[in-house]
């Protein structure tokens, strides 16, 4: 078994990726209609384009238990994942000039950096880069 | 900003900070659930301070630095082997040189490193080898450079290690990174 797709839950899969391409530079890679309102719709980063997607899952508005739990999650500022980043601080200033709200602004810990970020669609992200 | 994928899938909030951070312990706290603006939160001193408008994982991350990353001179040891082994990884590398740069023993820096890393010096060498190896095939460099390219002694042995990782032999893995970008195109 190999790990191809993780997936984020959306609360509006548009909006998702308009902030997704737009703010953090990734690239849509599927776009299938599934049902009236929901897609199975994917980005990779810009540099591994072949590498693992990122599914944009409309779920908290299909499953109650899935809105539950993204609420739950950000309400506590617990990030839903973490991507990589060469250098925080320089992803922060960019995003934060792009009117991106974090919440945890660039820090150290310990072997790493990080900062974390609201994504619009429900969910608190983190990225961290390694020191 | 290349999409990873770590350990961000579990179920419960604190196993997910203690994976996504990669490293070795993380205790939960009892109940403090608490982000009201107004009730104290003890930092590790036992000194209550107010905080205002921070979230719980925030509070988790200030408790967590001060408890398991204060030692500032660890840290520069094994970020410091860390780069040296990012920037010399083509080179024959051992824990006696790297202990040596550092000036601390090797039993010292092993444990150290895994403690931080979670993984030995030669691991984390062997995996910035691969990694490198694969960049190299897929600019088309063939294996035989390749292998020599990176540090390894003998293609034999570097075909044996890049399949046991990757899943394809350098040479098929090659195959299809030219295959790849020709689809590209």
């Amino acid at each position: 078994m190999k790990v191809k797709v993780i997936s984020i839950p959306v609360q509006d899969q548009e909006k998702a990726l308009g902030f997704y391409t737009e703010k953090l530079d990734f690239v849509k890679k599927i776009d299938v209609p599934i049902s009236e309102d929901s897609r199975w719709l994917t980005v990779v980063s810009k540099d591994e384009q072949d590498g693992v997607e990122v599914l944009l899952e409309p779920s908290p508005n299909h499953f109650e238990p899935a809105k539950v739990y993204q609420k739950a999650l950000f309400d506590a500022g617990i990030p839903y994942t973490q991507f990589n980043s060469n250098s925080v601080q320089e992803d922060y200033d960019r995003l934060v000039s792009q009117g991106v709200e974090f919440s945890v602004k660039p820090t150290e810990m310990g072997t790493v950096k990080i900062a974390v970020f609201n994504d619009t669609c429900g969910n608190n992200i983190q990225i961290v880069e390694m020191l | 900003m290349a999409a990873v994928v770590r350990a961000g899938q579990t179920s419960v909030g604190i196993c997910r900070l203690s994976c996504t951070f990669v490293f070795q312990s993380a205790t939960v706290p009892g109940g403090r659930f608490s982000n009201s603006p107004t009730s104290p939160s003890p930092n590790v001193s036992g000194h209550c301070k107010t905080t205002y408008n921070m979230t719980y994982y925030h509070k988790e991350i200030n408790r967590i630095r001060t408890e398991c990353y204060s030692n500032k001179g660890q840290l520069d040891t094994v970020i410091g082997t860390r780069h040296y082994i990012n920037n010399n990884f083509d080179k024959e590398l051992n824990l006696d040189l790297l202990s040596q740069i550092r000036f601390t023993s090797k039993f010292h820096l092993l444990r150290l490193f895994k403690r931080y890393y979670g993984q030995t010096p030669k691991q984390y060498l062997t995996d910035k080898r691969i990694e490198k190896g694969k960049e190299l095939l897929t600019q088309g460099t063939n294996v035989t450079e390749t292998c020599f390219d990176i540090g390894f002694d003998s293609p034999s042995s570097f075909s044996t290690l890049f399949k046991s990782r990757v899943g394809l032999t350098p040479t098929e893995f090659q195959k299809r990174a030219t295959l790849t970008k020709s689809k590209e195109i």
